[in-house]
């Protein structure tokens, strides 16, 4: 009796179990943990990927603006830094990280994932007649990114490009995928470059021809992305014809003269409503490039003119310190930096190759286009083509552009380009008390040196110093 | 009954012998007869209970049978009846619960101690009683061996009254810490203060492999199973009624060694002001002395007039305020009933409690309404069906003003918070007094904060909801055999509403700030609703079959096999904020303009309205489990049980889910003194037991698929936005914890000294922990400002303890004495993780989140090495060999190895003395608890703190360096004209502030006192129990000389609590 028990009862119980366990055990799983979480199907999943704040936020410019000469800081607020990145970063010291992670590297890669998860994700929904627009516009967003972010990179971690030397000096991992077990090494700065401007190209072709809101690239950003692209190069022509298309399509240049200028922040919130801004976005905020201690060099305050409403609406007399600081951050707020694109660094870079190329009067035309609507009104004089000798052309829309961009990010990029030219070329100093610390216009230095955790996981060949 | 008689008429006809019986149940302690004790005879199934004066009839009896004999606390009495009986006088013992038969309950069975071979620590109901608290998880402390206790460190914060709980030691890295609590038979996911502990009847804490492992992917750390109370066949109704009333004293708000006395603060501003350390703005909040100061210095008063003003100040001590003001005497109260009873075919237990506390932080309080009704019935033979109903109602005000709210987390201690007449005074919180008292002539309303009227206004309430029903069947297939089938419901509702009245300064200040130039205000006038809840459901379902069988007297087999369906779902409602809210008529404005940029006053930059609205958020859990277990005894001298269990569940990933492997366990049993060759006079009883066997840990936070998370929105554009969380895992799957468990229960010299030594080692592998991957990949791991996950199932831990449990009987006579030993020992290492070779060294030294090292504890506290104060008072630091003060190169040349590993922050060994001393009726009892081997980091005085915003002092601030030669008596270093945090660091991080955490401490009292039978008879009820408690009582040792508890890291510790009850039984 008992081994009939066992016999029939365990086996027809296990049977019953297996049966309603297997038929409904799938479907019963097969369910999110976690209803915000969402495994990507759809375009709009990619697009609120697009969307978030970190596409537009923590741009990498971050080394570069601390160890550029649009500010200095004294010794004790040097001392007062907890950051050792920032404090190494600002006096170009042989290590800079001391063991620490590079915001910089990470936050360019980490926007770097998005684009090809985007990509990769976009890639895999079907094209439809009433998709396309959408799709393009998600493929054009995402490589707009990642070339962006390429080229920025390039500017902190690679050598300045030099069209002789491209194919040798060493570019960045080209990470063109989101799979994280594959390997990328290091290219070359030619081929880096090259995946910047086809990424940038494609962004051209594929994004739509009007802006939605900032914060979203659009064509006339991707033009501008890639003036800024050929102008580090040194194409001059293609800079010129990339500004001049970005100009077809955004041309409004804000007029000083409209603006409160004496405020403390004269520039709306995160450029709501600035017509000018043709892409938003903003660096990290770092202790040392607070506004307590954005000090301002004099002779640099000083080559703005009185007439220059610039004056008025990027400074502010601190009087504890006794010393100028900026206030003009198109972001409106002193918390962040603005590093977006605008119209009128389109039009700098469209004079500035128009003075390199020898259209002068194109350059005088811009120049005063520009003038007319940074100075007061009554007291805007255009410059004449008469009263400036030809040679001068260049350095006048250098100095331009050197007031116009300051705290943009933009400074560290110009520096690297202008010293491959021996009259442009300089060397930035900090002075503590008796201690200088110098930055050599040939210096290695001018090229950051990767993270070390990087360099532990990922096996890069490391950058001189 | 009709068919009883007849089947007696039967027997009678048959047997021949019948004869009638009657008699008295007597207690053999006090010779008192017994009132509704139960008598069973077994062959024949009759059962009777005993009348007012304890007498009995039985009409029938056949010859041979037996009679049982029942009453709540006594033991039973077998009397076998051979030959024809005439009147029985029976004396039943009382019920000894050193020597009951102890039965330990896994949620999914019932089994005798002595079958089974895991390790289990049973709290039986007078045990768990013995402590008076409105929770259930305090009772545990001091009275399970294996279980750490510690409640979290809150660093100058309210103590928190949550414990973490560890059974023996941890099993995960970043996974769950918590053991699983089973409640009733399936696991419990509400809040556990929802449980009244009048209802429990006993509590399980299954602790190795073989205990656990019934219970899979959840049991890793460890399983407390709690059994509520159930009816009895008794027939007579029994009628419980308990109540007490416990104190808490007032905190010691002197306890935190962080505030300086008044005088000494008041000075210390001079030094403030002369370091420019004040707003300058003319809205910028100062202390009144800073302001004195600022008056003095702008020629606005003169040096006498500021002296006398300053020494003014210093008579007010905050701690002495807040004491009177903000803090009282706490009182709980706790009123609990329960009626049980029932016949052959039906049990019943109903009860209610109610609880009423009011916090010592006057605005704080929490009420709970629990009621439950079990019920179980046998409709047929061979079926039992029970149900149950908990319904559990709370409410918890939150209105109080700790000392930490008031200004910042650090306010100056010479704050005043009502005058000599009692009114309340306003104290200096977010803008300057002189820039406040313009508000209302330019139109704004009254900004000042006075915190004496903000309590009698604040209306912050969480409200919660809790019902479980519980419905289960258990047929008897044929003998041994049963099925059963459980479902569970629960749901739990949470709510929490706060209304920030118009006068409040809540309100008052979001009006103010936002009121533009013209005069208009965007935040408009009335009050601020902000409402949020969750909640929390779950069904969960469990189908079994189980066989009890025993044959030729030796075998014996208990095994079982059954599969489980889980599903828990746990909505978050986000919050919601509305504007202009008017309680009387419940309107509101609905027009706010929460997208445009304010200047917001004083400081005038833009700001949006905080809309204060979130979305919410909404999980899912579902397992799915197949599970069996066995044991085998033979003779009772051998025990073999084993287990195996595989669980599912959406949590893991795909391939696991498909390719996973069951968890299992072996467990062996050996009764030695059974053996007929073990002959000893003093020892009574021993026996071997071996298990070995794996349990899981699920670990939530983490996805097995590729996802994006909704619910951001993009600062600047505003557009509802998501995130990568995972690139994805297919591989995810739970912890494994592989447990051995070695053990040797003794009883000796008569059962006067007995116990267990158990000896344990829990390798825990597969663990969850972060992955070292190349940044370049764009997965930088979680935080700081991080998304991506980058942790995967790869890391190992070992712990490994001893829990020793001895109970002895001192003294047996009309007194007793009896004492209980708890000895627990356990430590852990990692022995592989993958660690980030560029952590920042001060990580190491920090306070939390200490990064784990291969080879280390997780709990290693780490320091740097102390050198003394040099003859300036600025610590020294060894930078290549040489002692000096450059704290930046010896910051930026400090390696792992350089860091001296002080020793473990959780305490490897602790344990606990309770002594019992019993006489006639009262009873009185005392635990002592204690700790040891592990360290602390106390807070000493760091001057960059003291002159950043927060000012945070600390009264080794009056003993540091002050002369020359003062190295020689201090260690805390001298004030510096600069600060320099790497100095500071150069002090707080080193061994001159490690301490020994070991310490002794009287952690409880108890005092009960029964009525003799004689009056409680005369008053008609069957016992009547005056008890009370005292907890908190503090240390009587301690390693450390400071007079620091090193288990309280909070602003006071917890306070004494007295408390007295009744216990009435009807």
């Amino acid at each position: 009796m008992r081994n009939f028990s066992i016999k029939i009862y365990i086996p027809l119980t296990l049977a019953v179990f297996m049966v309603l366990g297997n038929a409904c055990m799938k479907d019963f799983l097969d369910i999110k943990r976690e209803k915000t979480q969402v495994v990507p199907v759809y375009l709009r999943d990619y697009q609120a990927l697009l969307d978030d704040g970190l596409m537009n936020l923590y741009y990498p410019y971050l080394l570069g603006e601390i160890g550029s000469d649009d500010y200095f800081i004294t010794e004790e607020q040097w001392r007062g830094l907890s950051n050792p990145v920032h404090q190494n970063a600002y006096v170009w010291a042989d290590d800079v990280y001391q063991g620490e992670r590079g915001e910089d590297w990470n936050r360019g890669y980490e926007k770097i994932l998005y684009s090809n998860f985007v990509l990769e994700g976009v890639n895999s929904v079907k094209e439809t007649s009433t998709n396309k627009q959408l799709r393009d516009e998600l493929m054009g967003a995402a490589h707009f990114y990642r070339g962006t972010q390429f080229f920025l990179l390039t500017q902190l971690f690679c050598k300045q490009y030099d069209k002789a030397t491209a194919n040798e000096d060493l570019g960045l991992p080209l990470r063109t995928s989101s799979n994280i077990n594959l390997s990328y090494q290091r290219s070359t700065l030619g081929e880096t470059y090259r995946q910047i401007v086809a990424d940038l190209d494609k962004a051209t072709v594929l994004l739509p021809n009007h802006m939605s809101v900032n914060t979203r690239p659009w064509r006339a950003a991707a033009y501008a992305m890639l003036a800024n692209v050929y102008l580090q190069m040194g194409d001059y022509q293609s800079a010129h014809n990339k500004a001049d298309k970005s100009l077809n399509l955004a041309s409004y240049i804000l007029n000083y003269n409209d603006l409160d200028v004496g405020v403390n922040l004269p520039f709306p919130r995160n450029g709501e409503g600035n017509k000018e801004v043709i892409f938003y976005s903003q660096m990290d905020n770092a202790p040392i490039l607070n506004v307590t201690r954005l000090n301002i060099d004099s002779v640099l305050y000083d080559t703005f003119s009185n007439d220059d409403l610039r004056k008025q609406a990027f400074f502010r007399f601190n009087e504890n310190a006794g010393i100028n600081t900026f206030k003009g951050h198109y972001s409106g707020t002193t918390a962040f930096m603005f590093s977006g694109l605008t119209t009128a660094e389109m039009l700098l870079v469209r004079m500035e190759c128009s003075a390199r190329l020898g259209y002068v009067d194109n350059a005088i035309a811009d120049l005063n286009l520009l003038r007319f609507h940074r100075f007061a009104k009554d007291y805007f004089e255009p410059v004449s083509i008469d009263g400036i000798a030809e040679n001068e052309v260049l350095e006048t829309v250098l100095s331009e552009r050197r007031k116009e961009l300051i705290f943009r990010g933009r400074r560290w990029h110009d520096l690297k380009r202008l010293n491959q030219d021996p009259n442009q070329a300089q060397s930035l100093l900090r002075i503590f008390g008796s201690e200088v610390y110098t930055l050599t216009a040939n210096s290695p230095k001018w090229v950051w040196p990767i993270p070390p955790d990087v360099i532990t996981q990922g096996n890069y060949i490391q950058n001189e110093r | 009954m009709k068919k009883y008689i007849l089947l007696f008429i039967g027997l009678c006809v048959t047997v021949q012998l019948c004869a009638q019986l009657s008699g008295r149940v007597y207690s053999d302690d006090t010779k008192e007869p017994l009132v509704g004790a139960t008598l069973n005879l077994i062959r024949t199934e009759f059962s009777t209970v005993t009348d007012g004066s304890g007498s009995f009839k039985i009409p029938f009896v056949t010859i041979p049978d037996t009679l049982l004999v029942h009453y709540t606390g006594y033991i039973v009495q077998i009397i076998p009846l051979d030959d024809t009986p005439t009147d029985l006088d029976i004396y039943l013992k009382t019920e000894n619960t050193v020597i009951d038969e102890v039965v330990v309950n896994t949620g999914y069975q019932s089994l005798p101690r002595e079958r089974a071979t895991g390790s289990f620590t049973k709290i039986d109901n007078d045990l768990f009683n013995r402590s008076v608290s409105m929770d259930l998880i305090s009772r545990l402390e001091g009275v399970t061996s294996g279980l750490s206790y510690e409640l979290p460190r809150t660093l100058g914060g309210v103590p928190s009254s949550t414990p973490n709980l560890r059974i023996r030691g941890l099993s995960t890295i970043r996974g769950e810490t918590e053991p699983l609590i089973v409640v009733d038979n399936f696991p419990y996911e509400g809040d556990l203060n929802n449980i009244n502990p009048n209802d429990v009847e006993s509590i399980t804490i299954l602790k190795d492999a073989a205990s656990a492992s019934i219970w899979g992917a959840r049991a890793g750390n460890g399983v407390i199973v709690i059994t509520t109370k159930g009816g009895t066949s008794s027939r007579r109704p029994t009628i419980n009624f308990n109540t007490n009333i416990s104190l808490t004293e007032r905190p010691d708000l002197f306890y935190d060694r962080r505030f300086l006395p008044p005088s000494e603060a008041v000075e210390l501003e001079r030094e403030f002001f002369s370091r420019g350390l004040y707003g300058k703005e003319d809205w910028d909040a100062n202390t009144p002395a800073l302001e004195i100061l600022i008056a003095l210095d702008e020629g606005n008063i003169d040096a006498a007039t500021a002296n006398n003003m300053l020494d003014g100040l210093k008579r007010y001590d905050l701690r002495k305020e807040a004491g009177s003001h903000l803090y009282r005497q706490g009182l709980n109260q706790q009123y609990a009933i329960n009626i049980s009873g029932g016949s052959d075919n039906y049990q019943y237990y109903l009860s209610s409690g109610l609880d009423n506390n009011a916090s010592n932080l006057i605005g704080n309080g929490y009420e709970r309404i629990s009621l439950s009704a079990k019920n179980d019935l046998q409709p047929i033979k061979k079926l039992n069906i029970s149900t149950s109903i908990n319904f559990i109602k709370s409410k918890m005000m939150n209105n109080g003003i700790s000392i930490l709210n008031l200004a910042g987390t650090n306010p100056y201690i010479y704050m005043r918070l009502a005058d000599e007449n009692g009114d309340a005074l306003p104290i200096v919180k977010n803008n300057r007094f002189t820039y406040i008292d313009k508000a209302l002539e330019i139109g704004l309303l009254d900004w000042h904060y006075r915190p004496l009227e903000e309590l009698k206004m604040n209306d912050n309430i969480t409200k919660s909801q809790e019902i479980r029903v519980n419905t289960s069947a258990r047929y008897n297939l044929r003998q041994g055999f049963n099925a059963e089938v459980h479902y569970q419901y629960q749901s739990i509702g949470n709510s929490t509403r706060v209304h920030h009245v118009t006068e409040s300064y809540f309100t008052r200040n979001e009006i103010n700030r936002f009121t533009q130039a013209d005069g208009s205000r965007p935040v408009p006038l009335g009050g601020v609703l902000d409402r949020s809840g969750n909640t929390f459901t779950s069904h969960y379902g469990r189908a079994q079959i189980d066989y009890n069988g025993a044959w030729e007297g030796r075998h014996e087999i208990n095994a079982l096999a059954g599969f489980e369906l889980r599903h828990e779902q746990n909505i978050s409602d986000g919050s919601s904020r509305i504007f202009g809210y008017d309680d009387q008529v419940l309107t509101y404005i609905s027009d706010m303009n929460f997208n445009s940029n304010f200047p917001i006053r004083p400081r005038l930059i833009s700001s949006r309205i905080p809309n204060g609205t979130s979305p919410g958020r909404q999980f899912v859990d579902r397992f799915v489990s197949y599970y069996a277990n066995f044991a085998y005894s033979w003779d009772t001298k051998y025990t073999l049980s084993g287990s195996v269990r595989w669980d599912a569940s959406n949590i893991f990933g795909v391939d696991f889910n498909n390719k996973g492997v069951p968890l299992w366990s072996l467990g062996g049993a050996w009764s030695i003194s059974e053996e007929p060759f073990f002959i000893s006079n003093w020892v009574d009883h021993a026996k071997l037991r071996v298990t070995y066997g794996s349990n899981g840990n699920a670990v939530r936070s983490i996805s097995a698929l590729p996802f994006i998370s909704y619910g951001f929105t993009n600062s600047i554009s505003r557009l509802p936005s998501a995130r990568i969380g995972s690139v994805g895992n297919p591989d995810l799957s739970w912890e494994q914890v592989n447990t051995v468990n070695l053990a040797i229960d003794f009883s000796i010299l008569n059962r006067r000294v007995f116990g267990s030594l158990e000896l344990y080692n829990k390798q825990s592998k597969n663990l969850i922990g972060e992955d070292l991957i190349d940044p370049t990949t764009g997965i930088i791991g979680l935080g700081n400002g991080y998304n991506i996950d980058n942790q995967w199932n790869y890391a190992d831990l070992r712990a490994h303890g001893i829990d020793v449990d001895v109970s002895t009987l001192n003294i047996d006579k009309a007194a007793k004495w009896e004492t209980n030993m708890l000895f627990s020992y356990v430590t852990n290492k990692v022995t592989n993780y993958f660690a980030e070779p560029n952590t920042p060294i001060i990580r190491f030294l920090g306070d939390s989140s200490i990064p784990v090292v291969e080879g280390n504890s997780i709990d290693q506290l780490y320091a740097i090495p102390w050198h003394g104060l040099d003859g300036g008072g600025s610590p020294l630091v060894s930078v290549d060999g040489e002692l000096g003060n450059d704290y930046n190169s010896y910051f930026s040349n400090l390696r792992r190895e350089d860091l001296l590993r002080v020793g473990t922050s959780m305490p490897p060994y602790f344990g606990s003395i309770r002594n019992t001393f019993t006489w006639r009726s009262i009873s009185a009892s005392f635990n002592l608890m204690w700790k040891g081997g592990h360290w602390f980091r106390r807070e000493s005085i760091v001057y960059n703190w003291l002159f950043g915003p927060s000012r945070l002092t600390h009264v080794d601030y009056l003993t540091r360096w002050q002369n020359p030669g003062d190295e020689l008596v201090t260690s805390v270093p001298s004030m510096p004209e600069r600060t320099d945090l790497r100095r500071d660091q150069a002090y707080m991080f080193s061994e001159a502030l490690v301490e020994r955490g070991d310490h002794i401490r009287l952690q409880d009292v108890n005092i009960s006192y029964q009525l003799p039978q004689k009056i409680t008879r005369n008053i008609g009820v069957s016992q009547v129990r005056l008890y009370g408690y005292a907890r908190n009582l503090g240390i009587i040792w301690k390693h450390t000389d400071l007079d620091i508890d090193p288990d309280v890291r909070a602003l006071y510790p917890q306070p004494l609590q007295i408390a007295f009850g009744l216990q009435i039984q009807l």
